[in-house]
């Protein structure tokens, strides 16, 4: 009886009922069978393209329900749109390259569950290519100056550009990618290494199957007792290992970080070139338990700082060296204890080749003890506990990790709590020095402590008050430092500094006004008089305020204040700056002004006196004249005047003030293919 | 070489060239060696004590005297001297009527200037002569001391010698280094992108670092750069010989060249001027590492399942919402920035674990029974809701919040 009188409701009728249809029978018909429709390239479907479904057949349920389509675990039903014999849906975010599960299931009222179709369906650009994407903005400005007081230097016409550009392109067993950062400037003096045009970084990776090779700008290995971690210009090359997922790795690079082309590959220059390898292996990788090997090797030379670094102590010579290391990092016990230990040898020529002494060999070594025993999660305490010990040799030092400090043993204990709202976090630390006791040198011993708590709220909090205040931000910090001589050599002062810090900070949220207030209090004392006490208490002040989507006003204040007890003077320091941006006709008019006043008087300074004033002034109005988009240049004519004043009351000589004014043209062209990101 | 140089060379030779007067003036015999009081240090200024002994013989009356003393490799008077010491020693001697050795000593208070122990070094030698011309009753007789050449220890600082002048900061910097966040020395951002810089400093000892954060705006660089203070910074660096600053915010909203610079101030250096160049773009960020937040409300007291309402206010041009869930905290693209009010991360490395997507017409809805039936009884999801466009770019974002099932 049930089902005759379901028999009317065809299943046209059912479908149009929607995403979650329901019947108001205790039966329901549901398809028997859902076909999809094959991609319109044989075999696969690109990122954006329907997924069309067809029914075929009915069968009947015991109780309605809904029918959903379910696409990797989340259920589009809502989008889909409804055809006579079936649904289409085009994902809302463009699939990534790669397999995908399709479900379509039948919930009913009564709990039945049926699943009508699955599908698993790989997602490409096309026949030849898996992926192909291409991201970047180009910029080119030509700017003449106006107006300018008298002095100013510079040049009255110029012109700037540049931008990046990212790529990948991948097959299936195959994947280029690369990222080009480019810089033009006119003004040689701006350049980023002499040259007007230049490429001032780049990265080119090519992966096939089991092998990859990449030029330029690249991070060799990642941090450890010989290596920096950071990126340097060079080539490597390196392949995966059928054995215990292990990986094989060889590199050659700048001794030190470099940018521009002139760079080249970052192998040519033999004084200031690092070589090297690596091996890893994974022998035991497992759901609550895994452990990897690993050693690397390095030898070279350099001879020069590295780019955009300051290093008062250099000198005009080459230093050669080797080093190599093993560590094992693993993860055991359900994968809440991680052990790491690592032990590094080094031979370094440090008076530089050929120069008076011997290279050198020294050695060093580090453990690390991580406790980790519960998930992470917002509702229970959630805590952590490390334990670290590293000892760096007296000789030791490695070419590709040359500013780590060495001639130390250090000992750490840190930890971590958190609940709901609430972080909290520490660390107790000791660090002996002069491991060889040499009497020329002073053996001090170091002790370092910080603690810190902090609330966040995702919500605005109850009571009046606190939800006129706004979301919140609390952090709470204390932090210090002890330096004593366990041994001082005869006719030097011996180290008795201890430093302390407390900090206290409050940040608040809401739609249209942001708020932060902090404050800091440090101290310095060193006992042996060569360098004086002082105090500093440091308070800053931040407002936001966007009173419409179109205006927006930012306003900050910094003061610092000084003591030195034992001279019985103090200095201040005052930084204010205001901010406002407005957008008078939406996308097309846009100004903003910016100040800045500061302020320094310190005029009873015993070591360094001052007392000036710098006001900074700054104002721009752009005249958006056309609009940017994809692959599609903008324009935009920009008007801009800056004002400084720098008066010295001390030195009233040196004081100074100009100003000068702008107008530039600027076309903008942000690239990408084949659109929004997956 | 200058004609002093020649004409100390000259001497030398003539005074090796005298017959020596051994029988009636000794210095550093071996019965009465002299010494040095430690070895000198390669390319540090060092201050050693010297002692010179010696004996004469005779009855006369006099003195004995030196005016200059002289470094050189080896004990040999010829080349060129590595550095002079015109420092006076006199002592007056009575002789005995006996005729018995009359035994005298000096102490010398030396200073080695670090060019000297380095020249030395860098040619391979282990040793320094200190070679002094002695006058005893007007008879020349030569000293030479030994000094050995030790290399200064490379990652371990001197202590502040006794009597030194205070200083405003007792830091010795090593190494200033300017990054970006991303840890390369040049960056290229899209308007209003969030950029901050950081600088490595390695440095010995401890004390005040005294610094100032500046930039120069497109508003200046098309002609004459000019700074503008961004941030003081004041710290007392203590320990670790290693410390990490953080820039503020920089400034991303005008398009064009900035530079960006550290400029510190004690301990005052010779040179100081790391710039940094970042430049941006006239177009917006095509794809935001972070997006507004949206707010969207439940009833966080109430457990997750089928009774749950989430409800937000409608976020422009949106072509669909999504409710994502996690099993568990998603790891984010980019670094947790808490200090950044106002926005959430536009991805999360990790896929939902389950989720919905409604239209961009709604304001409101509650889990599906697809939803539903993926949960885990007793399990806390963390949820959020996105906004996308019809592009599929994601436009905003509700903080990530948890909510528990029933058990």
């Amino acid at each position: 009886m049930a089902l005759a009188a379901f028999r009317p409701l065809t299943l046209i009728t059912l479908l149009l009922l929607g995403g979650w249809l329901t019947v108001p029978a205790s039966l329901a018909a549901v398809p028997s069978e859902v076909r999809l429709k094959s991609p319109q390239t044989q075999g696969f479907y690109q990122p954006r393209e329907p997924l069309r479904l067809f029914w075929a057949g009915t069968s009947i349920a015991d109780t309605a329900g809904p029918l959903s389509l379910e696409l990797d675990g989340m259920d589009v039903s809502a989008l889909v749109q409804h055809r006579d014999t079936g649904w289409t849906y085009v994902p809302v975010r463009p699939l990534a390259p790669g397999p995908h599960e399709l479900r379509v299931m039948f919930y009913g009222k009564q709990g039945e569950v049926r699943e009508l179709g699955y599908w698993t369906f790989e997602v490409r650009h096309s026949q030849a290519l898996r992926s192909a994407r291409l991201e970047g903005q180009l910029d080119l400005a030509l700017s003449r100056r106006v107006a300018q007081s008298e002095g100013t230097g510079g040049d009255d016409f110029g012109a700037q550009g540049g931008g990046y550009l990212a790529s990948e392109l991948s097959g299936d067993r195959w994947r280029l990618r690369s990222h080009l950062d480019l810089m033009a400037v006119e003004d040689k003096t701006l350049a980023i290494a002499d040259r007007r045009v230049d490429l001032a970084r780049f990265h080119l990776r090519g992966d096939f199957d089991r092998y990859h090779l990449t030029l330029g700008d690249q991070q060799l290995a990642s941090a450890s007792l010989i290596h920096d971690g950071f990126e340097r210009r060079g080539i490597s090359t390196g392949a995966r290992l059928p054995l215990w997922d292990g990986a094989v790795s060889v590199y050659q690079a700048t001794g030190q970080q470099q940018l521009g082309i002139d760079a080249g590959l970052g192998t040519d220059e033999e004084n200031n070139r690092l070589s090297g390898g690596q091996l890893s292996f994974w022998p035991w990788q497992g759901d609550t338990a895994q452990v990897m090997i690993a050693g690397e090797r390095l030898s070279g030379r350099v001879n020069q700082p590295d780019y955009g670094s300051l290093d008062p102590n250099t000198q005009a010579i080459f230093t050669e060296g080797d080093a190599w290391n093993v560590r094992m990092d693993g993860q055991f016990f359900q994968r809440q204890l991680r052990v790491r230990l690592e032990k590094a040898q080094s031979e370094y020529d440090f008076d530089g080749v050929n120069r008076g002494f011997d290279p050198e060999e020294g050695e060093a070594w580090s453990t690390l003890l991580v406790l980790d025993p519960t998930p992470s999660g917002m509702d229970a305490l959630d805590w952590r506990l490390g334990l670290e010990s590293k000892k760096m040799g007296t000789w030791y030092k490695s070419l590709a990790n040359r500013y780590a400090p060495a001639d130390k043993k250090m000992d750490r204990l840190f930890f971590d709590f958190s609940k709901n709202q609430w972080t909290w976090d520490g660390s107790y630390a000791v660090q002996d020095s002069n491991l060889t006791d040499d009497a020329n040198y002073a053996t001090s011993e170091t002790r370092q402590w910080n603690l810190r708590a902090a609330y966040f709220d995702a919500d605005l909090p109850e009571g009046p008050l606190l939800t006129f205040l706004g979301q919140p931000n609390y952090t709470l910090t204390a932090s210090g430092t002890t330096l004593i001589d366990d041994y001082t050599p005869q006719g030097y002062l011996a180290n008795d500094l201890q430093t302390r810090r407390y900090g206290l900070s409050a940040a608040f949220t809401k739609v249209q006004l942001q708020w932060s207030a902090g404050f800091h209090y440090d101290t310095v004392k060193d006992r042996t008089g060569w360098q004086p006490e002082t105090r500093t208490r440091a308070t800053q002040l931040d407002a936001g305020w966007n009173l419409t989507r179109h205006y927006h006003f930012f306003i900050g204040w910094e003061f610092q204040h000084t003591t030195y007890p034992e001279q019985g003077v103090s200095t201040d320091r005052h930084l204010y700056s205001f901010d406002a941006n407005a957008e008078f006709i939406p996308n097309r008019l846009h100004g903003g002004v910016s100040v800045g006043l500061n302020q320094t008087s310190a005029r009873e300074d015993p070591f360094f006196a001052q007392w000036d004033q710098t006001t900074y002034l700054s104002s721009h109005l752009n005249w958006r004249i056309r609009e940017p988009a994809r692959n599609s240049a903008g324009l935009e004519l920009i008007l801009s005047v800056t004002r400084n004043d720098y008066q010295n009351s001390l030195f009233m000589a040196s004081s100074v003030q100009g100003y000068q004014a702008f107008v530039e043209l600027r076309t903008s062209v942000p690239v990408s293919y084949p659109g929004a990101r997956p | 070489m200058t004609a002093v140089r020649f004409a100390i060379v000259s001497l030398f030779a003539v005074w090796f060239a005298l017959p020596a007067s051994a029988q009636e003036v000794e210095i550093c015999p071996a019965a009465q060696p002299c010494s040095v009081s430690r070895p000198v240090m390669a390319g540090t200024e060092t201050r050693v004590s010297v002692l010179w002994q010696g004996r004469a013989f005779g009855d006369r009356i006099g003195t004995v005297s030196s005016d200059v003393g002289y470094f050189t490799l080896g004990n040999q008077a010829v080349g060129e001297p590595l550095g002079v010491v015109r420092q006076p020693l006199t002592e007056r001697l009575t002789g005995t009527p006996d005729g018995r050795a009359l035994t005298f000593s000096f102490s010398e208070t030396l200073t080695i200037p670090a060019e000297v122990s380095r020249q030395a070094a860098a040619q391979g030698a282990r040793e320094l002569s200190y070679i002094r011309q002695f006058s005893i009753h007007g008879m020349p007789v030569t000293g030479v001391q030994t000094l050995r050449l030790s290399r200064p220890l490379p990652n371990a600082a001197r202590s502040i010698p006794e009597g030194a002048d205070v200083t405003a900061s007792g830091l010795m910097l090593r190494r200033v280094a300017l990054r970006f966040d991303d840890g390369a020395a040049v960056a290229s951002v899209a308007r209003a992108e969030r950029l901050r810089a950081r600088a490595d400093i390695h440095y010995d000892r401890a004390g005040l670092l005294e610094a100032v954060w500046e930039v120069a705006t497109p508003a200046t660089t098309r002609g004459e750069p000019l700074f503008r203070r961004l941030d003081n910074v004041r710290e007392y660096l203590g320990a670790g010989q290693v410390a990490s600053l953080r820039s503020p915010a920089l400034p991303t909203k005008q398009p064009g060249l900035y530079l960006l610079r550290l400029r510190v101030v004690h301990p005052s250096l010779a040179e100081n001027d790391i710039v940094l160049r970042y430049q941006v773009s006239g177009v917006s960020a095509t794809v935001a590492e972070r997006v507004p937040v949206m707010n969207v409300s439940t009833d966080n007291n109430t457990a997750l399942g089928a009774d749950t309402e989430f409800q937000w206010r409608a976020v422009p041009n949106t072509h669909a919402y999504q409710l994502a869930l996690y099993d568990q905290p998603p790891e984010q693209r980019s670094p947790v920035e808490p200090e950044q009010p106002g926005s959430e991360p536009a991805e999360f490395d990790t896929a939902p674990t389950t989720g919905l997507m409604v239209k961009g017409s709604a304001r409101r809805t509650r889990l599906s029974p697809a939803v539903l039936y993926q949960l885990v009884p007793g399990h806390t999801y963390y949820w959020r809701l996105v906004a996308v466009d019809a592009s599929g770019t994601i436009l905003a974002a509700s903080p990530l919040q948890p909510l528990r099932t029933k058990p």
